[in-house]
């Protein structure tokens, strides 16, 4: 303890007043009564002339004095010091999916309050999570901060960077304490590591075509996040065929694996992958997952005739021919348009009023670049030996060359996206390669983008194409579509359905126990005034000596 | 000393309240029942009949049974004058409230009680000898004579209980209930007095009246007690030791009146200032039927 005013103990010195009262008092008063022969047998008490003068251990006296001396303890203002981290306190709590198993959102709101009550003040609450939010803003009041505390709930969102947290701490507050399991690496903050996790956990999942078309295949990928080695049954069911496939495998602690189920036959637009045996972080047990297969396409042909281009397209995707609009691409073969179509158009030495067709040109080597119309083909068996010389817009990309003269070519019009194959088919032996109808595929794949197959993030905004809505529990939503739970949804274009499948983001839920360096602040002092206790002290004093001063009749 | 006599509710209650006297050996015809025989409407016995006996106080349905003479005996109804001798010496004003106020109090419900039974009764200053003339009388007038006089009571001087006692039984006066309203704080005693008083063949009661000071007297620490009546000092350390030995002192006190009072035949009573008027008075004059 010590004394902020300190000369106020001075008025210890009007205790003396309290003793010159007293000995005053101890003069004899005169007390009549009926009848003084009744005292004259009664024996004084026993008192020397020295003892009536010196203030003997008299009960009221001795109440009356520790009054004076804790008023003169009040006055100089008595403080406790408490050790207790200094200055303003920021508490940035992971309120992302990560605090979602069992018992750890209990621990991180104990780590906070403990975090409040050992700090000083002010605070603030900051939730980190996609988006950080500032739960709690800046405050002295510590019932405000606490009842902030008591209402952290977690989301099912992702965590930013932790930098997009720390924007939302005041500027100059020289305490960042952040309560999380999986703690950044070196954040140059305080971190208060909750206690790890137990899990099994799906990381991801896909169902995929091999990419030279042959099949398609699911893949499972699980993290035994545990001490312990665990046996992992995944099961991968087909929504709408009904099929279901299932592998059971040990894993070792920490160690991850990949489950690969070949999906031989009819291959269903949607899947669910399940992880057993659920653990207290469930919601990464189940995960979703649709089929990249393009609905049927409605394709208006211009031009020549080709049953090789025709048969790749069916190869690549569901498409069928169409003169009636709607459509929603137009393949364009061996022609010089004079009005530049509508909507996705694919060019087979073609041309159009934007990109002229231009000369025959004798074929080169073919220079390919990484461009997602490639992905896949192997351009070393193709052989040409003439293309048309395109005179394509500015700004268009060029995937492959043969020679110096653009064979593959994409670019983005006013009326659509295009691409455009300059090279002579019917003397080539590209309708005749593996890798043509994959061209075929990438090429649709750029130019018709979109929900069909999407797979999507829980909470992250996805952008539907016009006239296509989702069938949520809230009701029909188009435009843009923000998940809200994991699970299949399905997309309605006019007249076709596809499906959705929207996944809770993958959140680490620890971090290696060597990989967080904790900046942890020094500890200060802080004075707590005493004061109030010591009034209180004093009432209760002067209560008693009341009580005892009137049972006293003095 | 106006307002401190009898409230309303306080004479209600003393007006309701029925009153046999202990023993009444007066011999003029009153209320009260009385150990001697007479004429009253109250039939005690029957006796053989004696020459002399009046006519009228044959029993005639004795005589049809019994073939005998046998006179009525009826019992007689005495009157009780009330005599109230006030102590109105110094030592009276002690206390808060003062024995004077209770003793006043005391009187004046006396004073109602005989005035209810149509007794006579009159109260005496101890202090004041021309008041030792004072003849009882009966009536509203009386009573309204006496409470005016008992608002006036100022207690003073150093009363010597013995001698003003004697003083007064020295007038002669027709046998009655006397009442002698004191605290007996008389270094002096008390004996000589009531005994004088018993000779004038009164029932005499004892009202010793303490205040709270001189029951449980505070413990002032160091005090110079001051008689009252004597002026006398006396410096002391009041403590509980000191206390104590009062008590003991006063107990003592109280114990040898108790012992006098017994011996003399005398009732004796022992009030507080603060207890009830009603329940006092009624406690001295009045018998309770079995």
């Amino acid at each position: 303890m010590s004394l902020l005013v300190p000369g106020a103990l001075a008025w210890i010195a009007a205790a003396s007043v309290v003793i010159a009262i007293y000995l005053l008092r101890r003069q004899e008063r005169d007390m009549p009564v009926s009848a003084l022969f009744l005292w004259e047998r009664v024996q004084p008490d026993a008192l020397s002339r020295i003892a009536r003068w010196l203030p003997h251990a008299d009960t009221l006296l001795l109440m009356q004095l520790l009054v004076v001396l804790l008023m003169a303890l009040i006055l100089s203002a008595p403080v406790t010091s408490r050790t207790r981290p200094a200055g303003a306190t920021a508490v940035l709590v992971d309120t992302s999916l990560a605090l979602a198993p069992r018992g750890r959102l209990e621990e991180a709101k104990e780590r906070a309050r403990a975090l409040v009550q050992d700090a000083a003040g002010p605070w603030v609450l900051i939730g980190w999570a996609d988006p950080p939010q500032l739960l709690v803003r800046p405050t002295d009041r510590e019932a405000e901060i606490l009842a902030g505390i008591n209402r952290l709930a977690y989301n099912l969102s992702d965590r930013p960077p932790l930098s997009q947290a720390l924007a939302l701490v005041p500027p100059g507050w020289e305490r960042v304490v952040v309560i999380t399991g999986a703690p950044p690496e070196d954040a140059q903050v305080e971190v208060a590591r909750l206690s790890a996790a137990d899990n099994l956990s799906i990381e991801a999942f896909a169902v995929r075509s091999q990419p030279d078309g042959s099949r398609h295949e699911a893949l499972v990928a699980v993290r035994n996040d545990t001490q312990r080695y665990r046996d992992a049954v995944v099961t991968v069911r087909d929504v709408v065929g009904g099929r279901s496939f299932e592998q059971t495998r040990l894993l070792e602690p920490g160690a991850a694996d990949t489950f690969v189920f070949p999906l031989w036959g009819f291959v269903g637009p949607a899947y669910v992958a399940e992880l057993s045996p659920s653990d207290d972080f469930p919601y990464d047990n189940t995960r979703y997952s649709v089929v990249d297969l393009p609905p049927a396409l409605r394709v208006r042909w211009k031009g020549e005739e080709d049953r090789y281009l025709w048969g790749a397209l069916a190869a690549a995707a569901s498409v069928e021919r169409t003169d009636d609009p709607p459509w929603d691409l137009t393949v364009v073969v061996r022609t010089e348009l004079e009005e530049p179509p509508s909507g996705p158009c694919i060019l087979v030495e073609a041309g159009l009023p934007e990109a002229p067709r231009g000369a025959l040109t004798s074929a080169g080597t073919w220079r390919a670049k990484d461009d997602p119309l490639l992905a896949h083909v192997d351009t070393t068996p193709w052989s040409a030996n003439a293309l048309y010389d395109l005179s394509f817009p500015e700004g268009a990309d060029v995937a492959l060359r043969s020679g110096d003269i653009p064979a593959l070519v994409r670019w983005l019009s006013a009326y659509g996206p295009r691409v455009a194959l300059t090279i002579q088919l019917a003397r080539s032996n590209l309708p005749l390669s593996l890798g043509f109808p994959i061209l075929l595929r990438n090429a649709l794949a750029w130019l018709l983008p979109g929900p069909s197959g999407t797979t999507v993030t829980v909470g992250q905004a996805v952008r539907l194409p016009p006239n296509t809505t989702v069938h949520t529990r809230d009701g029909p939503v188009s435009s843009v579509w923000v998940p809200d739970e994991p699970g299949l949804f399905t997309l309605h274009q006019e007249e076709r359905e596809r499906y959705a499948a929207a996944n809770l983001p993958q959140v680490s839920l620890n971090a290696p126990p060597t990989a967080v360096t904790s900046h942890r602040h020094d500890p200060g002092q802080h004075d707590a005034p005493i004061w109030p206790w010591l009034s209180a002290v004093v009432l209760v004093l002067m209560g008693a000596e009341w009580l005892l001063a009137r049972r006293r009749g003095a | 000393m106006t307002d401190f006599l009898l409230t309303d509710d306080e004479l209600r209650a003393l007006a309701r309240a029925p009153v046999w006297l202990r023993r009444v050996r007066s011999a003029q015809p009153g209320m009260h029942p009385s150990p001697w025989s007479g004429l009253s409407l109250e039939f005690a016995d029957h006796r053989p009949y004696q020459p002399g006996d009046d006519y009228r106080l044959i029993d005639w349905t004795v005589y049809a049974r019994l073939r005998r003479l046998t006179t009525k005996v009826f019992v007689r109804e005495a009157e009780a004058p009330t005599y109230v001798l006030l102590d109105t010496s110094a030592s009276m004003a002690q206390g808060d409230p003062t024995k004077m106020r209770a003793a006043c109090r005391i009187a004046a419900a006396l004073s109602f009680l005989a005035h209810r039974h149509q007794d006579r009764f009159v109260v005496h200053l101890l202090g004041e000898p021309e008041d030792d003339h004072r003849e009882p009388q009966r009536g509203r007038r009386a009573l309204v004579d006496t409470f005016g006089r008992l608002r006036h009571v100022v207690p003073q001087g150093a009363g010597v209980l013995n001698e003003e006692l004697t003083r007064w039984a020295r007038t002669p006066r027709m046998a009655g209930s006397c009442v002698v309203v004191s605290d007996y704080l008389d270094a002096g005693g008390y004996r000589q007095g009531l005994s004088a008083v018993l000779h004038g063949r009164h029932h005499v009661s004892a009202v010793q009246v303490l205040a709270n000071v001189d029951l449980d007297p505070p413990r002032l620490g160091e005090v110079r007690l001051l008689d009252v009546e004597t002026q006398r000092n006396k410096p002391l350390v009041l403590g509980r030791a000191a206390w104590q030995a009062y008590q003991e002192a006063l107990g003592d006190w109280n114990q040898e009146l108790t012992q006098v009072c017994h011996a003399l035949g005398v009732d004796r009573f022992l009030f507080s200032a603060e207890f009830s008027t009603v329940e006092a008075a009624l406690t001295v004059l009045a018998r309770r039927p079995a």
